[in-house]
């Protein structure tokens, strides 16, 4: 069911895909008005205020190289670079995707831990940018709202939530996989 | 709210009610949003310039900020003498390095605020 680590991330109380998604449609419906299949993202970032997240632009090149955007959960703090910002404000699908994909570090509370580790793998669904990844693709390609309208195509993914063509293919892929989408005929 | 400097939840705030978004304001100010967000958190400091354009861009969209100014002096950690007479600087250091209580402080600040609303 969940492939091997991308490695990428740091261990984090194990979820599964079922906890993350209820977890993303729950915090969907108390931010965004329900079945809205897209929202401006340049609104959603101010409002969190209202929740207590915030967050900082910064510079570019304040931020390690090719680094978009991170976040302290334990702050309720997210950072992004002042082009993703940009970007997120102007509803560019991969910023959008970032955007989520911090809040989801947040939601989800993945603090980092400092612990010695014994050195195992650290499998995917317990990897934290796995996580925030699953829960990003869960909040913008809602899945019940995708099985309410009949989209099974990427086409129709990119077209209706302004997600990227590598998200929307890992969503359908993934989905096919786990045989959530109904079948043609 | 840690993230942010008094002065930054009250901007913030602000633009919520004013429905403008940090990059519009930004934009429209002739910032970059990582320069206003860096004030807002307390990165860089608050030039007055910058209080008094901040100041004119929410009354231009008929918001109310109270006390930005001194908000800003808090979130800089100096408060500047420049344009105060010799009294006026006199006064105000003696009142830095005077012991007030917790009772006389709050005494005097409502005093402050009676003479401020006449």
């Amino acid at each position: 069911m969940f492939g091997p680590s991308s490695g990428m991330g740091y261990r984090v109380p194990p979820r599964r895909i079922a906890d993350i998604r209820a977890h993303a449609l729950a915090v969907r419906e108390a931010l965004i008005a329900p079945n809205a299949p897209f929202f401006r993202m340049e609104p959603f970032i101010e409002g969190l205020l209202e929740y207590g997240i915030t967050y900082d632009v910064v510079d570019d090149n304040e931020l390690p190289f090719g680094v978009e955007a991170c976040c302290i959960p334990e702050r309720l703090l997210m950072t992004f670079s002042n082009s993703t910002y940009e970007k997120a404000c102007k509803d560019d699908p991969r910023a959008r995707f970032t955007v989520i994909h911090e809040l989801g570090h947040i939601l989800m509370a993945h603090t980092r831990p400092h612990n010695r580790d014994s050195g195992r793998e650290i499998a995917a669904y317990e990897d934290s940018e796995w996580q925030a990844n699953q829960f990003a693709a869960e909040f913008l390609m809602p899945l019940t709202h995708m099985n309410m309208n009949g989209y099974k195509t990427t086409e129709e993914l990119i077209l209706n939530y302004q997600v990227s063509s590598p998200a929307a293919e890992r969503r359908i892929t993934q989905l096919n996989k786990r045989n959530e989408l109904p079948r043609n005929g | 709210m840690v993230n942010l400097t008094e002065f930054g939840v009250a901007v913030r705030k602000a633009r919520l009610d004013a429905k403008v978004s940090l990059s519009s304001m930004a934009g429209e100010l002739g910032v970059t949003s990582a320069f206003l967000s860096s004030i807002e958190v307390g990165r860089k400091k608050i030039s007055e310039d910058w209080v008094a354009k901040i100041e004119t861009f929410f009354k231009h969209k008929r918001i109310d900020v109270p006390d930005l100014r001194e908000l800003a002096d808090v979130s800089n950690r100096s408060i500047s003498l420049e344009g105060m007479t010799p009294q006026q600087a006199i006064l105000l250091a003696g009142f830095a390095r005077a012991s007030f209580s917790k009772q006389q402080l709050e005494k005097f600040s409502k005093l402050l605020g009676e003479t401020k609303g006449n």
